[in-house]
């Protein structure tokens, strides 16, 4: 399995519209309904949410991997979005975050989805890959940078 | 110097293992040994085993949840801390396991008495501090 089977470039916006980190989950998450990810957004969206209220998912260094595991996701699916000015998602390092991640799992996810999302949320640590995502200005740059690094 | 550690976060999917990867990266670059056990959305992967735990000099458990076999690590000196300081700041934590091993060897140290302290002292010294040659 390839990981744009489940990052589908359909997935990637590459200029956030919006500012502020509800906005930003909102905006992704219409991504993944868009492309029939989701069984019901609100409750998604919701879950997403309570997951932040737990802890934020800005984990510094301008990187923030909001996610929700819910019934109302048909399929595993990861959105990704970037912010060049950046969007505050509340992380300790005080850095606004420039590559947002949302990730979607349904309530019993195919184990291999489960694998690709753990090798992704691996990736972000590397500096040399986040800084390619950043400077990546197209769709394909992006994947090209995500299938480098496997 | 051989560490071992957990991470573990509620959710299970991205933060444990970042938090894992954050922690290798940082010891190979400090060049210490480790390897992370994942409590995460797939079970448990890369189980320390029980000679890896008993021949480890610190535990690092980055969770943010109760984990299982935490028993495992009965009398061992254990850093704990949230997954999130993992990611932040894995090679402070490192560091600070390090210390906590150095602090170990002092105490143990100061409550040695033998017939030839100051030989038995540089032998303490040579096994704790081996590692640092070795780098």
């Amino acid at each position: 399995m390839k990981i744009t089977e489940i990052l589908h470039p359909n997935l990637i916006k590459m200029t956030l519209n919006a500012s502020s980190k509800e906005e930003v989950i909102k905006e992704l998450a219409d991504l993944l309904e868009e492309n029939g990810f989701l069984l019901n957004k609100d409750e998604y969206i919701n879950e997403v949410f309570h997951r932040e209220a737990l802890g934020s998912t800005g984990v510094g260094m301008g990187v923030a991997i909001p996610h929700g595991k819910s019934t109302a996701v048909k399929e595993a699916s990861v959105a990704f979005g970037k912010s060049i000015p950046g969007v505050n998602f509340g992380s300790a390092d005080h850095s606004l975050a420039h590559l947002i991640f949302l990730i979607a799992v349904p309530e019993n996810s195919d184990q291999q989805h489960l694998k690709i999302l753990a090798t992704l949320s691996r990736m972000l640590i590397h500096q040399e890959f986040r800084e390619r995502l950043f400077r990546a200005k197209t769709v394909e740059e992006v994947l090209r940078a995500i299938e480098s690094r496997k | 110097m051989k560490l071992v550690g957990i991470t573990a976060c509620p959710t299970g999917i991205a933060h444990t293992y970042m938090a894992a990867e954050a922690l290798e990266e940082a010891a190979a670059e400090l060049g210490y040994n480790i390897k992370v056990e994942t409590q995460g959305s797939m079970g448990i992967e890369n189980e320390l085993t029980e000679a890896e735990i008993a021949s480890a000099d610190a535990i690092i458990l980055a969770v943010d949840m109760s984990i299982s076999g935490e028993d495992r690590f009965w009398g061992k000196p254990v850093l704990k801390c949230g997954v999130s300081e993992a990611i932040k700041n894995p090679t402070a934590l490192i560091l600070q396991a390090v210390k906590l091993v150095e602090k170990e060897g002092d105490d143990l140290e100061e409550n040695f008495s033998g017939d030839n302290p100051h030989e038995e002292k540089k032998e303490k010294k040579r096994r704790l501090f081996g590692w640092l040659n070795q780098k």
